[in-house]
Formats: C-alpha cells, sequence, structure tokens
C-alpha cells in the first residue's frame, strides 16, 4: 500500500499509468468501441476529413480511421506484452542461472549476451521475418529473442547479491536443490527490476512492431496496426494529415506512456532513488 | 559412546588476490553421539569455515577444501556427490546461523520455511508439512503457534526468528546440529532462554551439538567438551570443567583472563596483545607466539602438536605442557 502511495505521489508516473490504462481498456473493448468495422470499405467516402460521422476521417479505401486504430490498440497491446514476456521469461531463466551459479556456465551466459548486444537487432529482425513469414506471432517471438539481454543483466546482478544472503545458504544448508532455491528463495527477491524492466520492454517492442509495420514487414493489412496505417498516410500526407497524424500521435503517446509508468515505478521499487 | 563425525587433517583455504589464506590447517576433531561440544576462539580463527566444511557449503570459488577427511558415521562426507549431500543437509546434519534477522526469507512466511525440509527430506505434502512446522515452532516455544507459523519473518522479534531458524533447523530431527554463534546477535535474557531451549531439546531428540561460540560462559553452561582454537587449528581440548579450570594452552589462558567476571568491577579488563597473524603469511613454528608472554626462541622453529596434558586433555604448546607433566 505504501508502494501505491508512494507512485501516486509522482505525476508524471500517474499519467503514464492512466495512458497505459486507458489502451488496455480500448484494446480489450475494441468490439464495442470502434464505431465501423475496420476492414469495411466505403468507395463513396475516400479520404475524407475528420467530421461527426467519421470523427478521425477516412483513409484512401474509405475506412474508418478511429476504427482502425481501436484495432490497431489490440496489436500493439499483443506485441508488447507477449514480446516483452517472453524476452522477461528468457532473460530471468539466463540471467539467475548465471547469477547464481558463476564460473564458467555464468562466464558462458554473459558473453552470450555481448554476442546478442553486438548484434544491430533491427536487421536481424529484417532478415529473421524476410525469411520467415510475417505473421504477428514470428514478429513477436523474433522481437523476444532479441531483447532479453537487459533484464538478464539485471537478473544476474540481483543473484550475484542474493547468492551472498544468509536467507540463501540457509536453504542450501537445509539441503533445498538448486533449482528450488533459484526459483523460491531466489526469484520473489528479484522480481521488483524485472518489473521494472518488462514495462520497459513493452514500449520498446511497441515501437519495434510499429517500424516493422512501417517498412511493410510487420502486420499486413487489411490487419490494421498502428504502424502500417502510417505507411498507408505516407503516400497522400499532403492532402490528408489525419492519416499519418493520428496513429503517430497513438505511437508516440502510447510508448511515452510505458516509458513514464516504468520509471515511475523504478524510483518507487528501487528505494536508492527515493526522496529525490 | 561412538563417534559421530570425525574431522581428519581439514585444510580449508581461500584463494585471495594476496595468496592462498589458509582458514582452517591440518584440524583434527571428533565429537561424539549426544555430545556437546563447544568451539571457541577469536574472529577469524577458522570456527565458521570449520561449520560450514561440515557442511560443505564453502563458497568455491574463492574457497575450496584442499585436504582431509571428514567422516560422519564412518562416511567421508568430501566423498560424496552434491546429490547424496544434499541428502545430508538439514536432514542428518542442521546448521542454526548466526544472524537470525537475515537467515529467513523475508518474503515467506515462516511456517512455509519451517515445513521446507520436511517436505524435502521427508516427502510431505504442503498441509502436512504445515501442520508438522506449526508443532516444530509449538516444539521451540512460541506462543500462538499456528498464528505465527502465518507471519513474515519481519513480524517477529529477533528470539523468535532464532527460535523459527532453531525449528527449521530440528524438523528432521538432525543427529549433529551445527550452531554458528547462535547467541551473538540477541540480547542477553533472550540469550539465556534461546539456549536453555537448546539444550532441552537436545536431550529430547538425542543429537550431538557443534556449539561455535566465542563466550566461554555459553561453553561452560551447555557443552562437555571444550575446543579451542587459533588460528585455523586446535591449540586445546577436553573436558570443559578441566580446560576452564586449569587452561594449560597460554591463548586460552588469555581468553580466560579476558573475560569479566559478575562483581569484580575494579581494575582494568585484561586483554591478548595483538591480532590473530594474517592468513596469507602465517609464521612457521607456534602461530601464538608473536602474542605469548610464555613465548621462547625455541617456539619460533617447533610446530607444537597436541600433547596429553591429563585426562582427555590434550594442548599444542610446548612450554607449558613441559610444566604440566
Amino acid at each position: 500500500m505504501k508502494t501505491l502511495r508512494t507512485a501516486f505521489h509522482n505525476r508524471l508516473t500517474v499519467a503514464g499509468g492512466v495512458v497505459v490504462a486507458i489502451l488496455i481498456v480500448v484494446a480489450v473493448a475494441a468490439p464495442m468501441l470502434a464505431p465501423y468495422d475496420y476492414a469495411e470499405l466505403d468507395a463513396a467516402r475516400v479520404l475524407e476529413a475528420p467530421s461527426p460521422a467519421h470523427i478521425l476521417g477516412t483513409d484512401g479505401l474509405g475506412r474508418d480511421v478511429l476504427s482502425r486504430m481501436i484495432y490497431g490498440a489490440r496489436v500493439s497491446l499483443l506485441v508488447g506484452f507477449v514480446s516483452a514476456g517472453l524476452a522477461s521469461v528468457i532473460g530471468v531463466a539466463l540471467g539467475a542461472v548465471a547469477g547464481y551459479f558463476g564460473g564458467r556456465v555464468d562466464t558462458l551466459i554473459m558473453r552470450l549476451v555481448d554476442v546478442m548486444l553486438c548484434f544491430p537487432t533491427f536487421f536481424l529482425i529484417l532478415a529473421v521475418i524476410a525469411y520467415l513469414d510475417s505473421s504477428i506471432w514470428n514478429i513477436m517471438v523474433v522481437i523476444g529473442v532479441t531483447s532479453w539481454m537487459g533484464v538478464c543483466r539485471l537478473v544476474r546482478a540481483e543473484f550475484l547479491a542474493l547468492k551472498k544472503r544468509d536467507f540463501m545458504v540457509a536453504a542450501e544448508g537445509l539441503g533445498v536443490r538448486p533449482l528450488w532455491i533459484i526459483l523460491r528463495h531466489g526469484l520473489p527477491n528479484a522480481m521488483a527490476p524485472v518489473f521494472v524492466a518488462f514495462i520497459l520492454g513493452v514500449a520498446g517492442a511497441i515501437l519495434t512492431e510499429s517500424s516493422l509495420s512501417f517498412l511493410g514487414i510487420g502486420v499486413q493489412p487489411p490487419d490494421p496496426s498502428w504502424g502500417n496505417m502510417l505507411t498507408e498516410g505516407k503516400a497522400t500526407i499532403e492532402v490528408a494529415w489525419w492519416l499519418s497524424v493520428f496513429p503517430g500521435c497513438a505511437i508516440l503517446l502510447t510508448v511515452l506512456g510505458y516509458n513514464l509508468l516504468g520509471e515511475g515505478l523504478r524510483d518507487v521499487l528501487d528505494p536508492r532513488l527515493r526522496n529525490r | 559412546m561412538s563417534t559421530l563425525l570425525q574431522i581428519d587433517g581439514l585444510r580449508t583455504v581461500f584463494d585471495t588476490s594476496e595468496g592462498e589464506a589458509v582458514a582452517v590447517d591440518g584440524l583434527e576433531l571428533s565429537i561424539a553421539q549426544g555430545e556437546t561440544v563447544g568451539i571457541v576462539g577469536e574472529s577469524g580463527c577458522g570456527k565458521s569455515v570449520t561449520a560450514l566444511s561440515v557442511m560443505r557449503l564453502i563458497q568455491s570459488p574463492p574457497g575450496r577444501i584442499a585436504a582431509g577427511r571428514i567422516l560422519f558415521e564412518g562416511r567421508d562426507l568430501l566423498a560424496l556427490n552434491e546429490k547424496q549431500m544434499r541428502s545430508v543437509r538439514g536432514n542428518e546434519i542442521a546448521m542454526v546461523f548466526q544472524e537470525p534477522m537475515t537467515s529467513l526469507n523475508p518474503v515467506f512466511p515462516v511456517g512455509a520455511q519451517v515445513g521446507e525440509a520436511l517436505r524435502i527430506h521427508r516427502g510431505l505434502g504442503r498441509a502436512e508439512a504445515e501442520r508438522e512446522a506449526v508443532r516444530m515452532l509449538k516444539l521451540v516455544e512460541i506462543p500462538e503457534a499456528a498464528a505465527r507459523a502465518r507471519d513474515y519473518p519481519h513480524q517477529l522479534s529477533g528470539g523468535m526468528r532464532q527460535r523459527v531458524m532453531i525449528a527449521m533447523a530440528l524438523s528432521c530431527e538432525p543427529k549433529l546440529l551445527i550452531a554458528d554463534e547462535p547467541t551473538t546477535a540477541l540480547d542477553v535474557t533472550i540469550q539465556a532462554q534461546v539456549l536453555d531451549l537448546l539444550g532441552a531439546l537436545k536431550e529430547r531428540i538425542g543429537m550431538a551439538v557443534m556449539l561455535i561460540t566465542h563466550d566461554l560462559g555459553v561453553v561452560a553452561e551447555q557443552a562437555e567438551r571444550v575446543i579451542v582454537m587459533y588460528a585455523g587449528r586446535v591449540v586445546e581440548e577436553g573436558p570443559v570443567d578441566r580446560v576452564l579450570a586449569s587452561p594449560v594452552h597460554p591463548y586460552t589462558r588469555g581468553l580466560l583472563a579476558s573475560q569479566p567476571a559478575l562483581g569484580q568491577e575494579h581494575g582494568e579488563l585484561k586483554t591478548i596483545p595483538g591480532m590473530v597473524p594474517r592468513l596469507t603469511e602465517l609464521p612457521a613454528g607456534c602461530r601464538f607466539r608473536d602474542r605469548c608472554d610464555r613465548a621462547e626462541p625455541r617456539c619460533s622453529s617447533t610446530d607444537p602438536a597436541l600433547t596429553d596434558c591429563g585426562p582427555a586433555h590434550r594442548a599444542a604448546c610446548i612450554v607449558t605442557t613441559e610444566e604440566e607433566s
């Protein structure tokens, strides 16, 4: 409760939290909130400016921009959470093993992290997607598999410190198996930074997915994503600004929201940064 | 009484940037079934490292057991693989750590932690282990045990937490309990309670206790035999009353002289001059000679061996053991 109260003290954190909450509600309730079907064509109302009938206007095929953006929020949410979730699971598993066991295992895993960090991740993703189908699931897996290194380092550092704590040694003294010590005694005490890294990871994954979709190798039309909406809008930006501005703002606000929430939670969960 | 634990020539070293630090050097020690043995000595003399060596919990690297045998009921613990060793830890040999404030996991209720060893070694289910944990908490005289079992460590006082630690250690009725300064972090009245409890439980379970402490008063009350360690070696061992009444080794004498006695408030407290030698550069000959008031030139050349100086009483000093015999 105290944690929550501290969090509410920071207006920016609250703002980020509100943005994230709204996005989640919009994504979940998309079919109820969208005024039109996101794929419904209307040849009579092509490139219509925002009006009471189409609040955010229509695109080059006469589809309602607002409805497409609402469904686009689903893609963002899904990609963000699944990718960041996958990255967290990989990062936590490898980081915990590296930090707890140390020695050669640690060296091996940390060099793997170094190698992964050396790759220009975005081009790696491009290359992989070029070979695989550009389905949303492939995208999520690829983003997840290329973004776990930060979490891995964090968790390793936590475990290096935890390993020396008396209760970890005491658990070993009771004959507890190493895997069980890691899962039951270590992880619950190392989750705070992971949680923050997860939230920040969601923002990163959303941005990556938008970039991929913008380049045409992410979510494929007619399925809407904010990234591919931007692509469609860029050809007609001089006559129909609303096609680019609204999805662009959506991406900006979303990433900003997750980042503010993540940073705010970091301040709350890390006592060293408190009361600054 | 038959021997439960027999340590032969144990040598535990730590690799440091300044070379090999020998924390325990050729230690000989035995504990009989049901016996309480006190191990005393200054900080850094190898008491805790001995305990951790028996549990095979020396952090490696930097530490390692370089030589020796640790026979527990005739089995060499150093020859066991990690899996076999896990079935010994917490089950046949259990340990109570020094710091009750940090030795419990902050994110779990204490009942679950007490039950953990039972689930591992006895294969009990969650509910059964929880019931058994409450029984153990009652055994260590925690009031309202069922309610306390659901408390988290931070909700309990230091004395209560140390009782929880003892309950954890005793849950599988070990044959040997290693208590590493179990009362150092507690205040004096609680110390006495915890020690009395430990003594009573020892009788009840019939286990042997290796009691590590620097408090000779604790040893006098609890232990049957005492082992005095200095710089990784045993310098004197024998029955408690004998060693405390007529110590032979100058170090033991120094330790006893530096204990404050009640009603003896006048005068300065005696101390032993100097410090334990650096473990990376141990002197040849007697390791205590630089601080010893009885040192003679021959002490720097002869490595003193444990020599009989009374019934079951041995000391490692070439000067004073000559006088005794």
